[in-house]
């Protein structure tokens, strides 16, 4: 599957991901795993493949947050402004901390349907929660500074169970993070937009955001790091869960695997 | 060769086009003669009758022509004596000797219809070989001296350039370069390329000098006139040049030995302003790029001695954009640009010309000179900032001159002297007057063109003029440059070290910092506001009274950094955006979140020196005062946190106790008009302390009472008092293990306090919940009491839909506070019974119609799905009431 923000995206696709994806389509939510991942063979066609989807249209919906722009970073990264040109992203989905009138400027000038919430450093009156329809699915957005006690996953779902909504999108930690929780629905943490450091973490996440592929109640996720300046690993991960893949350049079957296997993002770790 | 436009009206030649009809007239009568005599191969007569025909152009009507209509009837003349040349060239060639019609001519009676047909027949003579060319050329050239009037005499000079230009001796083998072969045939036919120079030269001499007598010989009344008229003959005079060019070819050592010399000499000899600034102007167009490069050292010394008044923006400017387009056009050409040392032939010959031009060149022309030079500078050797800032120096100088009317220098101020001159001006009452408009957009554009060119904000603190540059602006131009400068950083790559830098850069950046302009004594303007904590505004309650034991005087005069309290803050801020419209609010905004962006250009990798160049990026950025101060200093504060978290990282345990210090102080700098963000940083200074350590824990404390206190005093907005209550349960929550027991009961207490006493029951229910969360096992009870009263202040809640979601947030938190191990709510039923409480309502009819009850019921549907998933937890519930 193949989506083109206009720039050199690393793509993955092929017909044998979209079929074992779309067998799935009768299972609805939360449903069990049935085939966890393609077989290797398929992974080698999805990293050489023809586009898929390219017969309906695309829903996509950025999630997206934590610029701390000007506190504590200068500016969003040229590659990632190229990445999200204008017109090609349905929903903004933000979690918050803007810190300034510019990057809500930015965000809405790359869709007409933002939703904002307030992160912990926000002096504008931006809502606490917010929740957005999308296809069939709810997504509720928050920022997740509030969560008692912070950081944890019981909090988080907790927080899913009160929204009532499919996906939740939280930010705070600056850490990538997609899963799946015990009860079902998808948790997704964009991590920070500018790699941003945390004041409780003495380790520096590179910048990232997370696209997500609606159709009706199928989420494909697409999750993009900025490593340095030179390649931009695109992690997928279907919901209900079906296969994660960790891909780029440099990255072979092998590593895809383990990555898999541990759950781990390929993505280095920068200290403060 | 035709002449420009713009001919001489009727009026002031009143009977020019009688005399013009006349003179045509005449030479076509008498072109029917000459074409009879040819015909008929009566030689003789014919010469006669050409000579005649010559004789139009010294007729009494001739004389009274313009030169436009001169010019007419000089071609008409031209055809005719062509008719006569094709006839003797035609004879020539069957072998009849020239030479005796070479001296027939020369009994014509008339001198100018004599030279005329001894030109004529001298281009066959030499045409045809019979003679060598050298000799008659010599002879030609020296004839037409026998003319000296100004308007016939170039006429007849121009007539015989056009005659011999394609019958020169040799250009064709020299510009094949075969120059031995050029020689060897040279000396037998008698002429060599220097022979041809020598000639044009001559005859572009004797041109020139005509040329600038045609207007000496006229009454000042006349003179516009004739500049005019002029003008219209510069082409005559202006094609030597480019047969001087076809014949140099690609020969530099000649061109530079002997035509350029040449040339020169006689453009300052003539001292005449038209003709300098035309024929330097062909100079500099003509010739190939690599000549003006070897030579531009002649060329502008030759520009340093023209006469005052002379149009020195078309030659420089035509010079410069010249080589400026040669250099950018390949990579070689840069090369040899730079060999050449182009600029620096510029940098030390332009003073020079400047100074001897004086007043008379104004200085938007030495503006626009400077712009090109600017872009010829970028654009050949981008990497040598020492020649963009002689380029400023150019203009700070110039600048000095045209506007310090009250101080007027005796000679020019050489650029490397400009910064000295501000600086030592500084102290003195120096006043300039503003720049007019057009003035001051050149110079913002000499500015603009460095800063794209660029593109680091390092590169351009390392010019010294820039900054004296700038001071010449309006505030407007100079903020706008300013947030340009800043803005250029589009990599933020760290480039500032040490302290030195950083002031610089501030110097830069002033308008920004400043509400005023800049002027040329720079920073002196700058308000006092030093950084000092020991001030009146750090006293507490506890020593008020001090406060009467101070003089009034001390009192008003309350450093920037922290204005007297809340209310005149409000009140500033009310001033502030009366005074502004909304796009200059947002302007402010923007710029100001610029300056804030400095701190990623200071170089952090060493700790320690990191952290005195922050001290220092606070001093200026207190500068700003209470409206900038709060938009500038957060990023500084977050950036020294992360400097905490770095020295941790390189267990450099001492400093980092330095570093929160700061950071505290510069949160207590934040105006109490913006108490909310400086809470918000008081609670990352104090959440980074508890992620470092155990030696930084006594900053948690010590931050965490800080916000509560700005909370108590400052906050009071209810939704603010919200948020920040929130923020600061939260960060408790989060920093509770680097607090000592009873630090944590004190705050924790404190906190419960307050969110029982929120303006509205749901403020007060959300907070307690939160607040429930805080505890442990041990302080299990609290916990409970935490519960118990959220869902007393949900149940006073008059709302139903309100307080069934209330209730419903309770039962989250009483589920939350269970799974943790904290305490039992299944213990008296209190978590059924609040559940019963939400059923009920939901079961009420006004909920079921409603869409909100619906919601709500869906959400404790969930609740109710999740207790049932975790029966095992919940043993004490009661599953059949649900």
């Amino acid at each position: 599957m193949f989506i083109d923000l206009g720039a050199e995206v690393v793509v993955a696709n092929t017909a044998q991901t979209r079929s074992s994806f779309s067998s799935v389509a009768t299972a609805g939510r939360g449903a069990e795993l049935s085939r966890p991942f393609p077989e290797k063979r398929d992974a080698v066609q999805s990293l050489r493949g023809e586009p898929a989807f390219l017969g309906r249209k695309m829903v996509l919906v950025l999630a997206i947050g934590d610029f701390h722009i000007p506190y504590r970073s200068p500016t969003l990264a040229q590659r990632f402004k190229t990445l999200l040109m204008p017109g090609k992203i349905q929903f903004v989905l933000c979690t918050g901390n803007l810190c300034s009138a510019e990057v809500d400027q930015y965000l809405r000038s790359i869709s007409p349907d933002v939703h904002i919430v307030t992160g912990d450093m926000d002096s504008a009156p931006y809502p606490a929660k917010a929740v957005v329809n999308v296809g069939s699915l709810g997504f509720g957005i928050c920022h997740g500074h509030q969560i008692m006690p912070s950081g944890t996953t019981s909090g988080i779902e907790s927080l899913r169970r009160e929204m009532g909504v499919d996906v939740l999108i939280t930010g705070h930690t600056h850490k990538l993070a997609v899963w799946q929780g015990k009860e079902g629905g998808l948790y997704v943490n964009p991590g920070s937009a500018t790699g941003a450091y945390s004041t409780t973490k003495t380790e520096v996440e590179p910048p990232s955001f997370v696209l997500m592929d609606v159709q009706g109640s199928k989420v494909v996720t697409y999750s993009y790091v900025l490593d340095g300046e030179v390649c931009c690993p695109v992690i997928l991960c279907s919901f209900p869960f079906r296969f994660l893949l960790v891909l780029d350049g440099e990255l072979t079957l092998p590593s895809v695997y383990s990555c898999i296997k541990t759950g781990r993002s390929a993505c280095r770790k920068r200290s403060v | 060769m035709p002449l420009s436009g713009g001919g001489v009206t009727a009026s002031v030649r009143p009977d020019e086009g009688r005399h013009h009809r006349e003179s045509t007239a005449s030479v076509r009568l008498k072109a029917q003669r000459l074409r009879r005599a040819l015909d008929t191969d009566r030689l003789e007569d014919a010469v006669k009758i050409a000579a005649d025909v010559a004789a139009e152009l010294r007729s009494s009507a001739a004389a009274e022509l313009s030169p436009k209509a001169y010019y007419d009837v000089y071609l008409s003349v031209c055809a005719e004596l062509r008719l006569l040349e094709m006839y003797v060239m035609e004879s020539a060639r069957r072998g009849a000797p020239v030479r005796e019609l070479y001296e027939r001519v020369q009994e014509t009676p008339l001198v100018l219809p004599r030279l005329y047909l001894l030109v004529t027949a001298g281009s066959v003579y030499v045409k045809s070989m019979q003679a060598p060319p050298k000799d008659v050329l010599r002879d030609l050239v020296e004839m037409c001296a026998g003319v000296q009037h100004p308007q016939r005499g170039l006429f007849l000079r121009a007539y015989l350039s056009q005659m011999m230009k394609d019958k020169l001796p040799h250009a064709a083998a020299v510009e094949n370069g075969e120059e031995d072969a050029a020689k060897e045939t040279g000396a037998v036919a008698g002429g060599t390329v220097q022979d041809s120079i020598d000639f044009v030269l001559r005859n572009f001499t004797e041109m020139n000098r005509l040329w600038v007598r045609m207007q000496h010989d006229c009454s000042p009344r006349e003179m516009e006139l004739r500049e005019k008229e002029r003008l219209e003959l510069r082409l005559l005079v202006g094609s030597n040049i480019a047969t001087l060019s076809r014949l140099v070819g690609s020969d530099l050592a000649l061109y530079r030995g002997k035509v350029l010399h040449a040339i020169l000499d006689q453009i300052v000899s003539c001292n005449d302003a038209i003709a300098q600034e035309y024929l330097a102007d062909c100079v500099a167009q003509v010739f190939p790029d690599e000549f003006q490069l070897a030579t531009l050292d002649a060329f502008m010394q030759m520009c340093g001695k023209l006469k005052k008044g002379v149009k020195m923006r078309t030659i420089l400017v035509s010079i410069i954009d010249r080589l400026r387009r040669f250099s950018a056009s390949s990579a070689d050409a840069a090369n040899t640009a730079r060999d050449a040392h182009a600029f620096d032939v510029f940098r030390s010959e332009m003073p020079g010309v400047m100074r001897r031009q004086g007043t008379s060149l104004p200085l938007t022309d030495r503006l626009r000179i400077y712009s090109s030079l600017m872009s010829f500078a970028l654009e050949s050797e981008p990497e040598r900032f020492e020649h963009v800032d002689n380029v400023l120096g150019f203009c700070v100088a110039d600048m000095d001159k045209f506007l310090g009317g009250e101080h007027p220098k005796k000679d020019g101020i050489s650029p490397r002297t400009a910064v000295r001159l501000s600086s030592a001006s500084e102290g003195k009452d120096r006043s300039y007057s503003a720049l007019s408009a057009e003035d001051e957009r050149l110079a913002v554009n000499v500015l603009t063109m460095l800063l794209e060119a660029f593109g680091s904000v390092g590169s351009v603190l390392q010019l010294e003029n820039y900054v004296v540059l700038q001071r010449f602006l309006s505030y407007d131009k100079q903020r706008a440059l300013a947030a340009q400068l800043l803005m250029s950083a589009k990599g933020y790559t760290p480039c500032i070290e040490d302290e030195g830098t950083l002031e610089k850069l501030f110097k830069y950046v002033a308008p920004l910092v400043q509400d005023r302009r800049v002027d040329e004594r720079g920073m002196s303007e700058k308000e006092g506001v030093e950084f000092e904590r020991f001030d009146v505004t750090s006293l507490t309650h506890h020593h008020e009274y001090l406060l009467a034991l101070i003089p009034q005087s001390h009192m008003s005069a309350v450093p920037g950094g922290k204005p007297e309290g809340g209310g005149t803050a409000a009140a500033d801020d009310v001033q502030v955006s009366e005074r502004y419209t909304i796009e200059e609010m947002a302007t402010f905004q923007e710029d100001q979140e610029l300056v804030a962006k400095i701190v990623y250009l200071c170089d952090d990798t060493d700790v320690e020196r990191a952290l005195s160049l922050y001290a220092s990026l606070r001093q200026e950025l207190l500068h700003g005062g209470p409206r900038r101060v709060p938009i500038t200093l957060p990023s500084l504060i977050l950036a020294s946190l992360r400097l905490a978290l770095r020295c941790q990282a390189e267990e450099k345990v001492e400093v980092v106790e330095d570093v929160l210090g700061f950071a505290g102080e510069c949160v207590s700098l934040i105006p109490d008009s913006h108490a909310l963000l400086a809470l918000r940083l008081q609670l990352h200074v104090a959440a980074t302390g508890a992620s470092l350590g155990k030696h930084a824990w006594r900053f948690v404390y010590d931050n965490l009472s800080e916000a509560f206190v700005l909370f108590e005093q400052h906050i009071t907005a209810a939704r603010e008092q919200h948020t920040a209550l929130e923020l600061m349960i939260v960060s408790l929550g989060q920093t509770q293990r680097s607090l000592d027991g009873e630090a944590f009961a004190a705050l924790s207490r404190r906190a419960v306090k307050h969110a029982t006493q929120a303006l509205t029951r749901s403020d007060q229910c959300v907070l307690l919940c939160l607040c429930a969360q805080l505890f442990d096992v041990e302080h299990a009870g609290l916990a409970r009491e935490c519960v118990d009263r959220a869902r007393r202040a949900a149940v006073a809640c008059m709302n139903a839909a309100e307080r069934v979601l209330l209730l419903l947030d309770v039962s989250r938190t009483a589920v939350a506070v269970h799974e943790a191990g904290v305490c039992d709510v299944t213990e008296e039923n209190r978590l059924a019974d609040t559940l019963g409480k939400i059923r009920d309502i939901l079961a009420g009819r006004a909920a079921k119609s409603s869409p909100l009850g619906k919601l709500a019921a869906a959400r404790y549907q969930r609740l109710v799905r999740h207790l049932k998933s975790c029966s095992k937890v919940f043993e004490g519930l009661d599953y059949s009431r649900l």
